[in-house]
């Protein structure tokens, strides 16, 4: 099967860098999946999970980002991510628990949203990311 | 003996200076390393981002010619200054060469009857722009040791959003660049507009992409990210400029201190010896008289 190249880089780090047989973004106007040869294509993320099929590989790499752009182009995909979070080290119960926190704040403060209040918003919305990757990940052990 | 005693205890005040500035320089040695390290990791994402955002702005012309973040103004009327310092002294003559610039190009603008409006980075910048009577409008403090985005969007937003609405014509920005250990400059660099040189591409690509939601909006979007890993650059950079001038600047006080014990415990073996020197004689006359 053919490949491509795939660089998923965050502002602070590169994440991941090698190829692969197939993509999934989450694009701000729906779910774009990404096989090799794609046409040239500049997309808006939402936060969400980006899940990557390495050659030779049954399991999908996860990794839970909080928006960005990917760019296609020839056989090269960039997935410029604001915030990336690997997904080997999350914990669902912890997740969960920081959702309640920051959907009660902004329960709280529902009408005039200021500053910080677009901040737990944002991480609201990672944290939700982060719980479908979770999710993800346990549906992917389940069927194997 | 009096004499002695006072020069003990100063060359012991002098070895815990020491001590102190010299774990100060190993830790500075320590994070210096970690915040190269840093500055390098950053890189590909401002490359790639840069290469998407230089590829749509030649392709595409009509999304770059309605693109508030590439229009050329024709008169500067008033310009921002994101000003980048440490949070902390002891760090040698570091932010006292970034203020000090800040202070010239506040003046030229001042004398052309150019408005400023500033936004500062670390603890050091905030005071001196307040010093001088500049107009703050946000300002961002204990940046810690590694830069971080989320720290930094915040006071950039405000600055981005004028730019935009254009009641400002220009953006510059004010760090120390990290030359290598022993060197670093502060530097003053046009961040918006952009530039001819940031929009450039080498190779001509003729094809156009499928745009997810519209052409334009991806545009200002991705000069955003750009600009803001440009700052996040800038800031790594200052960062590494400030371990390495505290290390120096460490090191230099090590080395001095390291010398004044020197001349200090000749001071005081030389009183010691006088000392015993003007007992022995006193004692030799004393036995001579009798």
């Amino acid at each position: 099967m053919t490949t491509m190249q795939v660089d998923l880089v965050s502002s602070e780090e590169q994440i991941f860098s090698g190829e692969a047989e197939f993509l999934v973004v989450p694009g701000s106007e729906g779910e774009i999946g990404i096989y090799p040869h794609h046409i040239p294509l500049i997309s808006k993320l939402s936060p969400g999970v980006v899940r990557v099929k390495l050659p030779q590989k049954e399991m999908h790499l996860v990794y839970a980002i909080s928006g960005g752009y990917v760019e296609i182009q020839g056989n090269k995909v960039t997935v410029l991510a604001d915030v990336v979070e690997r997904t080997d080290d999350l914990d669902e119960a912890k997740l969960l628990e920081e959702k309640r926190i920051a959907e009660e704040r902004l329960k709280r403060s529902n009408v005039s949203m200021d500053v910080d209040d677009v901040k737990a918003y944002a991480a609201l919305e990672l944290i939700i990311a982060q719980l479908k990757a979770v999710d993800y990940l346990h549906k992917q052990s389940r069927r194997s | 003996m009096a004499a002695g005693k006072e020069i003990r205890t100063k060359i012991k005040s002098v070895q815990n200076t020491q001590k102190i500035t010299r774990a100060m320089q190993m830790v500075a040695t320590s994070k210096m390393r970690k915040t190269q390290e840093r500055m390098r990791q950053a890189r590909p994402y401002a490359e790639k981002v840069r290469e998407v955002m230089a590829h749509l702005a030649q392709v595409n012309s009509s999304a770059r010619r309605s693109s508030p973040f590439l229009r050329e103004p024709a008169e500067i009327k008033k310009v921002g200054i994101i000003l980048i310092t440490a949070d902390k002294g002891l760090c040698g003559g570091l932010n006292t060469n970034a203020v000090k610039l800040f202070s010239e190009k506040l003046r030229e603008y001042r004398n052309a009857g150019i408005a400023v409006e500033v936004s500062t980075l670390g603890q050091k910048g905030l005071v001196a722009a307040k010093r001088l009577k500049s107009e703050v409008v946000s300002s961002a403090v204990n940046l810690g040791d590694i830069p971080r985005m989320e720290k930094i969007i915040g006071p950039l937003t405000g600055v981005f959003k004028d730019f935009y609405e254009q009641k400002l014509d220009a953006i510059y920005v004010i760090y120390s660049e990290f030359i290598n250990t022993m060197k670093q400059q502060a530097v003053f660099e046009q961040i918006l507009p952009l530039s001819d040189r940031d929009l450039k591409l080498d190779t001509k690509m003729p094809w156009d992409y499928i745009y997810e939601p519209s052409a334009e909006e991806v545009l200002d979007e991705l000069v955003r990210r750009y600009v803001e890993s440009v700052i996040y650059q800038c800031l790594a950079d200052n960062m590494a400029s400030e371990q390495a001038a505290r290390m120096i600047a460490m090191r230099s006080a090590t080395d001095n201190a390291g010398e004044a014990i020197h001349q200090l415990s000749l001071a005081y073996n030389k009183s010691r010896q006088a000392a015993i020197t003007k007992e022995l004689s006193e004692i030799v006359s004393g036995a001579a008289a009798v």
